[in-house]
């Protein structure tokens, strides 16, 4: 009797391993299943990054990914395309907010429709996106005043350009100037509007090093303004470090040539990657970190996915070349 | 002119019903023709045809309100710029004084001063604006590019300084009516389509009807004319200015009604969204000429360009480049249209 027993349990459990291998695995997906990626500012070189690990991921699993967007920095218009993505009603979005607050409510009614959204690279936290996965601008501007101070040794006189109103980059002055206050020789002396433009940020670094000649360290929120102040620098025929936010392939051939000092990049590779892999694994259930996520209405991904900086200087520009650029042409039809 | 002899030779060999529905398309036909948008609604109607057919989704009820709220706001200022057009003038300083508004108003539901005050407020700073540019323009006698040019860098800039160029969130801070007409619908219409349509509706009506918009026709069609005549012109377009002024400023408190937060980017590049709204609803920039309808029309027809670019998945590398050529090609069907009319 006892044998008989084993016997039945071993078989069933052949069976049921065998049963297990012949299912498809649930990483599988299907081509029919499309997720889409939204940014403001579209077509900027930083989301091809976030795009190439998207498309990555999409083809591991077998889906389909789209990309669109606004190309201006207009908040009614952002809205405005997520708003006619949802109506196609799409598996997920991966969205990058230009803005916290006018999201809320075109999150959650889109995930009340049944479509997975989480948020990459600029967050809104009150809605109920599954997660957020990005760099923290503020920690990220924080690291960026350490390695400042480091290089100029504790003091100096520090001058920043800046764009008004860009929510991402006020958080990493917000940083910047945070991690600046531990040293009481770093003075920032002097600020100006770059307007996320390489010569008006050239424009006005030149100004600022006029008028303040003892500057030794320039810092600017965003890489566009960064090639800028880099060209000032050079022209006032001085020899300042100047860091910058981001990374493609001008910048860093100005690094390269010793034209500016370093750049902070983000991983977008990585937002783009466990964008979709977050949507992907939300949308077919394959989680349950708590049993009665689903009743409870929880998103069941970690809230917040750190994808990390790294600071580029020309010791290392090599490893970060960006990969042939396959994301672009897989954008749109 | 071959739709006509198409419809002349079926009608001679049909039934008599026939000959009434050929007619009845030719008469309507012909009273399309005969008003200014006529050509303008054909152009939208078949471009909805054309969607229509191209896109599943572009039909559908939550894509049509979704691109309805999208240009209902902008839509609002258009009805104020094509009236400073139509006055010889124009208002470049409409995306900023949006902004400013929002921000203002914000600034006081913030300090918890009582949300209708707050928006008194917000009319008043845009009232303000408009008042500046139609003194300095009209009494003394700036040019309305450049003072309106000012007065956007001023807006903007006053955004800036009292935000520190962050936002001020409202999220929960809005009174119940200011979040019913930011988010409320009524008969499945959100409440901001509603307030557009009855701007444009208000406006088309005025500016057809009233003695005082007539008198603007006039002066922007011949302003030399206008003083000998003696209207008192710089009155008339202090009066235009502040009308535009108020309706940015009724755009700028709906823009935080929606989205629950004032940011002083708000309405960036909205002036040339809206001068490019009003030309192709038939305002000609030399001033005499423009209706709110086709205004109206002009900002809906720009609304379903971008529309269908984004569910046809058009990459974004070619969205401006598309939306650019159907634009010149729609204002050049409506100008040759025109021209055969008045030929």
């Amino acid at each position: 009797m006892k044998r008989k027993l084993i016997l039945v349990i071993a078989l069933l459990a052949i069976v049921g391993i065998a049963a297990s291998f012949a299912q498809k695995s649930p990483l599988t997906g299907d081509k029919k299943e499309t997720y889409y990626m939204i940014t403001f500012l579209s077509g900027a070189e930083y989301w091809q990054g976030c795009f190439l690990g998207f498309q990555e991921a999409a083809d591991q699993l077998g889906v389909t990914v789209k990309y669109t967007g606004t190309p201006e920095y207009d908040i009614t218009k952002a809205v405005t395309v997520f708003d006619q993505v949802v109506a196609m009603k799409p598996a997920g979005i991966a969205l990058a907010c230009m803005n916290p607050e006018p999201f809320i409510e075109p999150i959650n009614k889109a995930i009340k429709a049944g479509i997975k959204v989480v948020t990459f690279d600029t967050d809104s936290p009150n809605s109920n996106r599954g997660t957020y996965v990005s760099t923290d601008n503020y920690s990220a501007g924080v690291s960026a005043g350490k390695w400042a101070a480091q290089k100029i040794g504790g003091k100096g006189a520090v001058i920043y350009t800046l764009r008004p109103g860009q929510l991402n980059l006020e958080q990493r002055l917000a940083g910047f100037k945070a991690a600046l206050e531990k040293y009481p020789d770093i003075k920032i002396v002097a600020n100006g509007n770059g307007e996320g433009d390489t010569a008006k940020a050239a424009t006005v670094v030149g100004q600022m090093l006029q008028a303040h000649p003892e500057t030794n360290f320039v810092f600017c929120a965003n890489g566009i303004e960064m090639i800028g102040a880099a060209n000032a620098v050079k022209e006032a025929n001085k020899k300042i470090p100047v860091l910058g936010f981001d990374m493609d392939n001008a910048i860093l051939d100005q690094i390269k040539a010793d034209v500016a000092w370093a750049t902070i990049a983000q991983d977008t590779w990585s937002m783009g990657f466990w964008s979709l892999m977050s949507m992907y694994t939300w949308k077919h259930s394959l989680l349950s970190p708590m049993t009665a996520w689903k009743s409870g209405g929880f998103a069941p991904l970690p809230q917040y996915i750190q994808t990390g900086v790294a600071l580029i200087t020309k010791e290392n520009t090599q490893e970060f070349l960006m990969r042939p650029k396959k994301a672009a042409d897989s954008w749109g039809k | 002119m071959e739709i006509n002899v198409k419809s002349e030779e079926s009608s001679h060999g049909a039934d008599a019903q026939q000959t009434d529905a050929g007619a009845g398309l030719r008469r309507a036909w012909q009273a399309l023709r005969g008003i200014r948008s006529g050509p303008l609604v054909l152009l939208i109607a078949a471009m909805v045809g054309i969607f229509w057919v191209l896109s599943p989704y572009f039909g559908t009820a939550e894509n049509l309100s979704t691109t309805a709220l999208g240009f209902a706001i902008n839509g609002i200022v258009v009805i104020g710029m094509v009236l400073t057009l139509i006055s010889g003038g124009v208002d470049l300083s409409v995306g900023s004084v949006l902004a400013v508004v929002g921000i203002v108003t914000a600034r006081f539901i913030d300090a918890g001063i009582g949300h209708e005050f707050a928006v008194l407020i917000g009319f008043a700073a845009g009232l303000l604006c408009g008042l500046v540019n139609g003194l300095l323009i009209g009494k003394v006698g700036l040019n309305p590019l450049i003072t309106t040019l000012g007065m956007m860098g001023m807006a903007r800039g006053a955004s800036f300084v009292i935000t520190q160029g962050t936002s001020i969130s409202l999220y929960n801070k809005l009174s119940p009516a200011m979040t019913y007409v930011g988010s409320g619908a009524i008969l499945g219409v959100p409440m901001i389509v509603v307030a557009f349509l009855l701007v444009a509706v208000v406006g088309d009506v005025l500016f057809r009807r009233a003695g005082a918009a007539r008198k603007v026709f006039y002066l922007g069609s011949n302003e030399k004319a206008a003083i000998l005549s003696g209207l008192n012109v710089g009155r008339l377009k202090i009066g235009v200015y502040i009308f535009s002024g108020l309706l940015a400023a009724a755009a700028g408190i709906l823009t935080i009604c929606r989205f629950k937060v004032a940011t002083p980017l708000a309405g960036n590049g909205l002036e040339l969204t809206a001068i490019s709204a009003a030309v192709i609803g038939g305002a000609s920039l030399n001033g005499g000429e423009g209706s709110a309808f086709g205004s109206a029309l002009g900002i809906l027809m720009l609304a379903l360009i971008r529309n269908i670019l984004v569910l046809e998945n058009v990459s974004v590398y070619w969205q401006d480049l598309i939306a650019g050529i159907i634009l010149i090609g729609a204002v050049l069907i409506d100008h040759m249209s025109h021209q055969r009319r008045t030929r």
